[in-house]
Order: C-alpha cells, then structure tokens, then sequence
C-alpha cells in the first residue's frame, strides 16, 4: 500500500511516503512556508521515486489541533488530491501523533503551541487518550499535569520554564508531529479504508477571533 | 490547441468559487457558493470565518464547475488551473491556492497565478467580447474604488483611486449606522428607490479636482444628518447618501474618459451592480456617445470566470506558474500609474 502524508499543524511543513519498502520522512520548510512548499515538495519526491500521483492508495493528514492556516494549507491540498485521484483519505490528531511519537513514557501530555499565550493539549497513557484535546495557558495545564508526567511537543519547549518552575519534565527530542508516525498510527488503528472526504476538517478548538471579540467591531461604526 | 479549458478558482475575500473558459472566453460553468450569511451577523467579513468556509465548500464547488462543464474530478478535460493567488485575506486564499496547487499536480497540469483585480478587469470581456479600447473600467467594491485606463488585456493605467473609503465601504458603513444590515449595498439600493434624493444637503467631495474620490467625509455627514434629526425617513437617508455617491461616481468616470479618449466605460466590482450608478452611467455614456459596458450581476461580483479568462491571458503572456508561487495579500495589479 502506498501512502502519502501530510503535516501542516505547526510552523513546520513536512510529508511522508511510505510503500511496502519502507516509509521516507522529509521536511518542507520551516517558518509557515507550507502553502509555497507543500505540493513543490511532494512533486520532488514522487520524481524521486518515478511515481505518480496515481500510485497513491491512501492520503493520511494532520487534522490538528495547531496553527490554522498551516493547517488549512495541508487540509485543502489532502482534501483536494483525494477528490482528483478519488484515493482514500484520512485524518490524525497532532497530538495523538506526538504521544505515539514518545519512546518509553508511559504517561504523558502532547503539547502544541497554540500562540497567543495558550497551547494545544491532550493527557495519554499508554496508547489511550485518557483527556480531551484542550487549550489552554501552559501554567492551567501546568496545573491539571501531575508530576508523573512527561510533557511533549513544541508546546512544552516552547513554554519549558513555565512547566520546570512547576517541577514537570519536558521531553526533549520530540518538537513536531511526525508524518512517518501519523502513517504508522493509521495502520496499528486499521483506519487504511479512509474517511469520508468531506469529514476531513481542522480540529480548531477554538472559536474565530470574531465570534469572541464581537464588540470590537463597535469600532467601525463611525 | 484551440479549444483548450481552463479550470478557475477563486477565495480572496468572502465567495468561494470555480468556473470551466475555454480559451475563446466561454464560459461552460461558473459555480459561486456565498458566505454572505454567515458574516452577516457580525456586520462584515471575519477572515477567520472566511477561510473556515472556504475550506468546507473548496472541493464541492470545484466539483459542482466541473461537472456543470461536462467532466468529473477524476475525468477533469482541463488544460490548467487558474487561481487568485492576491489580493484578498490571507487565510482565504491559501485555501484556493493550496487546492489548485494539489489539483494541478494530481492531473498533471500546469498552474496560472491570477491576480484578483485583473479578474475584475477581464469580467466584461466574458460578457462584451467586442468591448472598443480604449476603455475606461470603473473597478467599484468594498475594497476597492478605482478609475483604470485599459487599453488592451494587459494594459493598464491607474487614473484615479479613492483616498479613503472605498465605495462599497461607504455603502456599509452607512447602512450598518441606520440598522440596515450587512451587505449594505442591496439594501440601500431598494430603498432609495421610494425615497427623496434631496432631502439631506450632502457634500460631493473633490467634485472640483483630478480622478480621485474620497467617501470618508460622505459617511460622516450622513451619520451626522441622521444623528442631528431622528425623524428622517430611511428611505429618504438611502437616496440622498446614493445619489451623492453616485453623481461622484459618474463625474469622475466621465472625466477619465474625457482624458483618455475613451470609447468605451466599464463597470466592475460588486457597487456596480447598483441599479442607480447603472443607470446613470449608461445615460452619461449615451450623452457622450460612447458604449457603456454593464456586466451582469453575476460578473459584478466575485467570481471564477473572471479568473479563468484573466488566466487564459497570464498564460498567454507569462506561461504558467512554479508550484512554488505563493499568496500575496497586497498583491498590487501592473499598472502604469498617471503622473
Ligand atoms: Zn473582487
């Protein structure tokens, strides 16, 4: 089966492709270029391989949560190879990505920068969600984390004194979800059959700026 | 290849849209799915509200143009795909741009970046193939208020622009102040029909000068008049603040076509689907013995024929794009500026 993934969910853009030989993981870009190298980056790599966009059996995308127009670059391409090739597709969590991501902690919280001051956020153990995705500031969630667990992600780095001054560990070799791992969390979950299309969109979490800040509009009256 | 297809996209503000022209400027289908309700509440477009939308409807509307022109996602008979990649929000049209980039790599198909206001200026060709150059195309939305010499595709030069408001702006400003809603335009256009042009003394700013127009103080002195006197008729608000509008609209029209020697004057942009600036305009063309082209309503506003035929142009005079292209916001049209 051959597999195209795409991660779009933090500043970084990445893909993987993955045939019964083996999953190759490569990096786009960094610093929210994701709309310019993207597809360029896929394009190269099914060069590489003298494939086609045909060859592809399944298209696996980072649904969030994460910063919204990456995610909306990456969702948009998915959505849209699948409608074209009409290939399968299915959507991951970031942060059930990131806790596959993890080594040997058995406990632990997936942390995704969210701006703002807040970060994205899920409690696992073992391979069970044990909270809801949340958002949150890093010291609410420095609250609700015992101290039995590892917090991972570019959340947790971001805020990593946050987290230290209230004596949580912060992994650090896991910054961004991987889309090699998005691939194999699809397989050990059996979801290779795909979604329905249109089912696939951003997990946001949070309500556009507008819906919030309604008043602010006030402004505009005169 | 003379009957070659383009496929369209378009997702800079608040329209989520798709089309199939074929390179003689055809149009097979021309798709427009609307969020104006979804920001009506709010009184103007969210961008954040814009690009969650886009996002749903992205890959049905390109379905929708597609199947309409006779094909299929998987069988699309296309030749490339043509997208606004600037200027608009941002988060929109990374949506548009994204999914043209995947479609053109899925189908093998080469990608033309489109700039919006180019699209507005290819509108009346869809519908006015013989359009006399050179004309004069009044661009009026609510982002824009322009006055452009157009000589021929491709050819363009800024004659005149708002120093502020842009028409559209004025229009839903005026509207929101006086409880009308948004979009304020269609509003304010059916009731100044049973209304009085002259009850409010309202000003026609730089009536005296140059091309430019400005409609900030317009806005102000109709607030001012409504906030003064709580006993005019709405309706009486809307075609006095309409007709000022308007008469400045249409002076400074025909001075550009004055100045340039114009054959033709071109209406664009959503206001111009204002029946008054309508028909005013084509009884100021009628005086001046020149053609009035008025696109339809349809091709007023947002949408992705416009695209596809600026398109076929860019692909005639640049060739297409690098998958690499990205969105640019500020994206400002090639135009000669008048000095
Ligand atoms: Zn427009």
């Amino acid at each position: 089966m051959n597999i195209l993934a795409i991660e779009t969910a933090t500043s970084v853009a990445a893909i993987a492709i993955s045939s019964d030989e083996g999953t190759e993981e490569v990096e786009a870009s960094r610093d929210m270029h994701h709309v310019e190298t993207l597809v360029p980056c896929i394009q190269d790599h099914l060069r590489q391989r003298s494939w086609t966009m045909r060859d592809l059996d399944l298209i696996v995308v980072d649904i969030g949560p994460g910063l919204f127009t990456g995610l909306r670059v990456g969702v948009s391409a998915a959505r849209s190879f699948a409608a074209a090739l009409d290939c399968a597709i299915v959507g991951v969590s970031s942060l059930e990505v990131l806790a596959r991501q993890r080594r040997q902690d058995e406990d632990c919280w997936s942390v995704i920068d969210a701006r703002r001051g807040e970060v994205f956020a899920q409690h696992f153990l073992g391979d069970q969600a044990v909270s809801d995705p949340l958002v949150l500031t890093p010291e609410a969630l420095g609250q609700l984390a015992g101290d039995q667990t590892v917090l991972i992600g570019d959340g947790a780095q971001r805020y990593r004194d946050v987290f230290a001054s209230m004596g949580l560990v912060v992994n650090e070799d896991v910054v961004t979800p991987s889309p090699a791992c998005a691939i194999e969390l699809i397989k050990a979950r059996q979801l290779t059959t795909g979604q329905d299309l249109r089912s696939i969109v951003p997990m946001y979490l949070r309500d556009p700026d507008a819906v919030a800040n309604f008043h602010v509009l006030d402004r505009f009256k005169s | 290849m003379t009957t070659g297809k383009i496929l369209a996209i378009e997702s800079s503000c608040d329209e989520t849209a798709a089309a199939v022209v074929t390179r003689d400027l055809r149009v097979l289908s021309s798709v427009v799915s609307s969020q104006i309700a979804l920001h009506e509440s709010f009184g103007g477009v969210v961008p954040e509200i814009a690009g969650r939308a886009h996002l749903e409807v992205m890959e049905p509307v390109v379905e929708a143009a597609l199947v309409q022109a006779g094909a299929s996602m998987t069988q699309p008979d296309i030749d490339a795909v043509a997208v606004t990649a600037g200027p608009g929000l941002i988060g929109s049209l990374l949506v548009g741009l994204s999914a043209a980039k995947a479609l053109c790599l899925a189908w093998g198909v080469p990608l033309i970046a489109v700039n919006h206001m180019e699209g507005h200026l290819f509108a009346a060709q869809l519908e006015n193939p013989n359009v006399a150059f050179p004309a004069v195309t009044l661009l009026v939305s609510g982002g824009h208020t322009e006055f452009i010499e157009v000589r021929g595709p491709g050819h363009y030069r800024l004659l005149g622009a708002t120093i502020d408001d842009a028409a559209g702006e004025a229009y839903d400003k005026v509207a929101r102040y006086v409880g009308l809603g948004y979009p304020g335009g269609p509003a304010i256009d059916r009731l100044a029909q049973g209304g009085n042009p002259k009850a409010l003394k309202l000003p026609r700013a730089m009536m005296g000068d140059g091309l430019d127009v400005s409609f900030s103080g317009l806005k102000s002195a109709v607030i001012r008049a409504v906030d003064r006197d709580d006993q005019l008729e709405l309706a009486d608000i809307a075609a006095s603040f309409q007709a000022a509008a308007v008469d400045v609209l249409v002076a400074k029209a025909m001075r550009a076509v004055d100045l340039v020697d114009a054959k033709t004057l071109v209406l664009g942009g959503g206001v111009a689907a204002n029946s008054e600036l309508r028909r005013r305009a084509q009884e100021a063309c009628d005086e001046a013995g020149i053609a009035c082209a008025l696109p339809s309503l349809a091709m007023c506003t947002d949408n992705a024929a416009m695209i596809g035929a600026a398109g076929w142009h860019r692909l005639a005079e640049n060739g297409p794009n690098d998958l690499k292209v990205g969105a640019d916001p500020s994206w400002q049209l090639e135009m000669e500026v008048l000095t």
